[in-house]
């Protein structure tokens, strides 16, 4: 029964998408809970790692954004706290730039994301904070692309207070050789050294109250590898990031109270022969308020939402002048949650958020759900309002910003079907996203390129998962993963007729990503394919990079000796030696290896 | 256990085969080789391709109206020239492919465009232009955009025999008699130089002031020159153009500007084929004039603003280039010298010249 129930869902998925209907996925993860619990408490299914997602990247090193469900880098927003990180000059954050040390990385789709306001439209990826038990640890990495990594922490533990305090160095040259037609060449700056310095206090007051303190401080120089088919100009670029966060959380009874603060700053400094130097910084106040409450069968959380930031870009070339732009925006929202249970199987929710600005008319944003839950199956059908704002670049780049910009736009349809069977968990969603008024750069009649709000998109598909655990024999367990995502993300209602219904460049229609893991007792081996299909890299989709599929492989050990682990791995990166661009003229390292070890005491 | 591995293979294998479906290694057909002197009679079009991360394209159209698409790729085993192909030039039996941002000069037999050499080391290569005695004149931007020169290069060995330094933005040159004339537009700044360079000496001999950011120029076969200024424009939406362009005919023997026409909204790429003279102004219209009528400009073309533009010096077409939404395939539009469309096709990405054979 429960299996023909499953079977009804996908065909009713399938039969969605066919007729152009809307259709959306949700994740037991809720942002609303993530606001008001600073410590993470969130169960950890997956790391990105294991998503089938399109990580766009020019290289090891290199800058790095994630494109999800259709969606640009920009619409999906990265959480560090619960603060959404995202660069308020270019709307994206490097991946690269996260320490692996620190951070694991999860990616949530929910509803409830349209509290977290712009940038949110395909979901977050939530950063984690890397757990250990034990007080001290260091550990070094080495790779055969010539890349050495140090890291550590320290963890001071009293009644009360826990303190921890981290650091991460990484010293990557990046080098590797790739074939050229019959040539082996060497693929040179792309070289990155960076430094990450993290602090974090939890201070339990009493029984009903405690406070966070956390802050993450970080700088990362490296050179900006070109194209084959373009020589190197000197690009340098220099990322300086300070993050603080701070919240006070009080529990009585039924009700939550919680208020925090952040201060966000980033730097971002430039400079290549042709350009003597660029210099960006922000700066960014944000303060929240959160009262969350429950009875019988509703949920109820609120909060208050302050930002206030500052921008400002120097741009100094060997011909032209400075360039300069110093903006403010200030920013207030309010948003709700809302949960009720309307009876033992269905759950209903709502999320609204709006937003003032000193810069831009007023927006709201919102988003019902109604969950159906029936033994180990539920069922949730969604659907949201999303905008997303205009960058500062956008906005006010000195060549060409667009002070006319408007929002983006989208709505958002989605059906998620899951099943907790005996033979592992299966999750079926499936989601359409329209958008309009997307920005896009582009020359207007005097040649100068300028953004527009000219674009209309839409992105539907399907994302299919199997995940299993199960005890083989004594301490012994298989794990494994198994996603694939179908993404149909087409241009619509272009000037050029023959644009519309062309796939977005560089979106994979289809991605899919398996994960074995064997664990045996302090052992484990782990092995991981990838598969991008092709991505178009013009938009009448006459060009196209070729699919390809990495697997990778490795081996871990703990051993333990007395109250002092050794942590051992081996990493076997491309093992198969795939010969693969994820960005045109942008090869990546053929098959590599990575040792690592890490004493905990 | 078996079973935990049967079940996780047998649901990689379904998934890998759905998601191939279009997916599979795609097996190039059969090609016929290119026959030899291929591409002797017909046009060149010259495909800038995508900045950053692609490489520039050479299209052919042949006598019977065929275009093959990226020649330099097919002919030399998937190799590519370069990112920006900036410009194409015929010098006798070779070919010369300015690749901008690679910093390099491609050199390939024009009748096969079987790679030759390279010439290296020329910061942001923009135009060349053949100075005689196995010569070729490169313009070249400089790294920094300021510092820019003109290379000399011998057309045979490719070795560069002398630099001449020049301001920033060296653009298109042309050679009358023993002098080259080289439009200076300033590069990412502006300048309203012309240099005229002794070939002999290989100096400069005079520097002219006309317009700002002077861009293209040509001659009549009875010998003035011709050039175009583009005019300054400061980006500034509330004030986008802050000098006018301008139109401007100097005496060869005389140095003396004969005829001058202000351009207020800017013009660009002059061309000509003897006795015709089109240009492209801002404002997206295609101007004619010839020289008994230089008063007289004719709106030809309405309505479209060209990327690239050309002229067949034998049948008087011109050649419309459009680069669309510049991450597309391009378009070429041929007009006869009635402005009626006689033919289109489909380029590479962002096609910017036409290179007529000999």
């Amino acid at each position: 029964m429960r299996l023909v129930l499953f079977i009804l869902v996908i065909l009713f998925a399938v039969s969605c998408i066919a007729q152009d209907s809307l259709s959306y996925y949700s994740n037991p993860v809720v942002i609303t809970d993530l606001k008001i619990q600073n410590d993470l408490e969130l169960k950890k299914e997956t790391t990105l790692t294991e998503d089938a997602v399109h990580i766009q990247t020019n290289g090891p090193d290199q800058l790095a954004t994630i494109l999800h469900r259709g969606q640009g880098a920009r619409h999906l927003a990265i959480l560090w706290n619960g603060w959404n990180l995202q660069s308020p000059l270019n709307g994206t954050l490097d991946f690269n730039l996260i320490p692996n040390a620190f951070y694991n990385t999860e990616l949530i789709q929910d509803n409830a994301k349209v509290i977290l306001g712009s940038a949110s439209q395909a979901g977050a990826v939530i950063l984690q904070e890397v757990k250990s038990p034990k007080s001290v640890s260091v550990g070094y990495d080495y790779s055969t692309l010539s890349n050495h990594g140090l890291s550590g922490r320290y963890n001071l533990k009293r009644s009360k207070l826990s303190w921890t305090n981290k650091f991460s160095y990484v010293d990557n040259q990046n080098r590797f050789s790739y074939n050229s037609g019959s040539q082996r060449l060497q693929r040179e700056h792309n070289h990155r050294s960076a430094i990450d310095l993290a602090s974090m206090l939890k201070w339990e007051l009493s029984k009903t109250q405690h406070l966070d303190f956390d802050i993450w401080y970080q700088n990362s120089g490296r050179e900006i590898a070109p194209s084959t088919t373009t020589v190197y100009d000197g690009s340098r670029l220099e990322d300086d990031n300070l993050r603080v966060h701070g919240q006070w959380n009080l529990q009585k009874g039924a009700h939550q109270w919680s208020i925090r603060a952040a201060y966000l700053s980033e730097g971002i400094f430039y400079d290549s022969d042709l350009i003597k130097q660029s210099d960006t910084r922000s700066q960014s106040y944000r303060s929240e308020f959160i009262h969350s409450t429950a009875f019988k069968r509703l949920k109820l959380t609120s909060g208050v939402d302050l930002q206030d930031t500052r921008a400002n870009y120097t741009f100094d070339s060997f011909t032209n002048n400075a360039n300069t732009f110093d903006v403010n925006r200030q920013q207030m929202a309010l948003w709700n949650a809302l949960t009720y249970t309307l009876a033992d199987r269905w759950n209903f929710r709502t999320h609204v958020r709006v937003e003032n600005f000193s810069d831009h008319r007023p927006l709201m944003y919102y988003s019902g759900m109604l969950e159906y839950n029936w033994q180990d199956i539920t069922l949730t059908y969604g659907f949201s309002r999303h905008y997303q704002l205009p960058n500062f670049n956008d906005l006010y780049w000195p060549t060409g910003g667009n002070e006319n910009l408007d929002v983006e736009q989208g709505y958002q349809h989605e059906l998620t079907g899951k099943w907790s069977s005996p033979i592992g968990r299966f999750a079926l969603n499936t989601f359409s996203i329209q958008g309009k008024d997307w920005i896009v750069w582009a020359p207007n009649s005097f040649g100068m390129w300028s953004p527009e709000n000219r674009r209309s998109v839409w992105s539907r598909g399907l994302e299919l998962s199997h995940k299993l655990r199960k005890n083989i024999a004594h301490q012994f367990v298989v794990e494994h993963t198994i996603e694939y995502v179908w993404t149909h993300s087409t241009l619509r209602n272009e000037a050029d007729a023959s644009l519309n219904g062309k796939q977005l460049i560089y979106i994979p229609r289809h991605v899919w990503s398996s994960q074995l893991k064997l664990h045996y007792k302090n052992s484990k081996f782990e092995i991981n394919n990838r598969y991008t299909s092709k991505r178009f890299s013009t938009s009448d989709n006459s060009v196209s990079i070729d699919a390809f599929m990495v697997t990778d492989l490795g081996l871990y050990r703990k051993i333990e000796y007395r109250d002092t682990n050794i942590n051992l791995v081996v990493l076997v990166q491309n093992m198969l030696n795939a010969e693969y661009e994820i960005v045109n003229f942008y090869p990546s390292p053929l098959r590599n290896y990575s040792f690592g070890v890490q004493i905990e005491f | 256990m078996i079973k935990a591995l049967q079940h996780f293979l047998f649901v990689s294998v379904i998934l890998l085969s759905v998601s191939c479906e279009d997916e599979m290694p795609n097996v190039d057909p059969p090609v016929d080789p290119m026959p030899m002197d291929a591409f002797e009679s017909g046009v060149f079009i010259t495909n800038e391709g995508p900045f950053g991360s692609g490489t520039g394209t050479v299209d052919f159209i042949d006598t019977d109206g065929v275009l093959t698409s990226d020649i330099y790729g097919i002919v030399n085993e998937g190799a590519a020239i370069g990112n920006i192909l900036q410009s194409m030039t015929i010098v006798g039996d070779r070919a010369f492919l300015a690749a901008n941002n690679a910093a390099k000069v491609e050199v390939v037999n024009a009748s096969t465009f079987e790679f030759i050499g390279t010439i290296e080391d020329i910061s942001q290569p923009r135009y060349i232009t053949d100075a005689g005695n196995d010569q070729v004149y490169i313009s070249s931007w400089g790294a920094d955009g300021v510092s820019g020169e003109i290379i000399i290069a011998d057309a045979i060995s490719l070795d560069v025999i002398d630099r001449i330094a020049v301001g920033g933005g060296p653009e298109e040159m042309l050679l009358v008699g023993d002098y080259m004339y080289v439009v200076n537009s300033g590069g990412f700044g502006s300048s309203n130089e012309v240099y005229k360079i002794n070939t002999t000496s290989q100096s400069i001999e005079r520097t002219f002031e006309f317009a700002d950011k002077p861009n293209s120029l040509a001659s009549y076969a009875d010998g003035d020159i011709w050039i175009l200024c583009g005019g300054f424009n400061n980006f500034n939406p509330d004030d986008p153009m802050t000098t006018p362009g301008a139109l401007i005919q100097i005496g060869v023997e005389s140095d003396l500007i004969e005829y001058r026409l202000d351009l207020p909204y800017g013009a660009k790429k002059l061309v000509t084929d003897g006795t015709t003279a089109y240009y492209s102004t801002s404002d997206g219209v295609i101007s004619f004039f010839n020289r008994e009528t230089a008063q007289q400009m004719n709106l030809l073309i309405p309505n479209i603003n060209p990327y690239g533009m050309d002229v067949d010096p034998n049948s008087g077409d011109i050649y419309v280039l459009d680069a669309k939404d510049f991450a597309s395939a391009g378009e070429l539009t041929i007009y006869d010298s009635a402005g009626m469309i006689k033919n289109t096709f489909t380029t590479g990405l962002l096609p910017n010249g036409a290179v007529f054979t000999p």
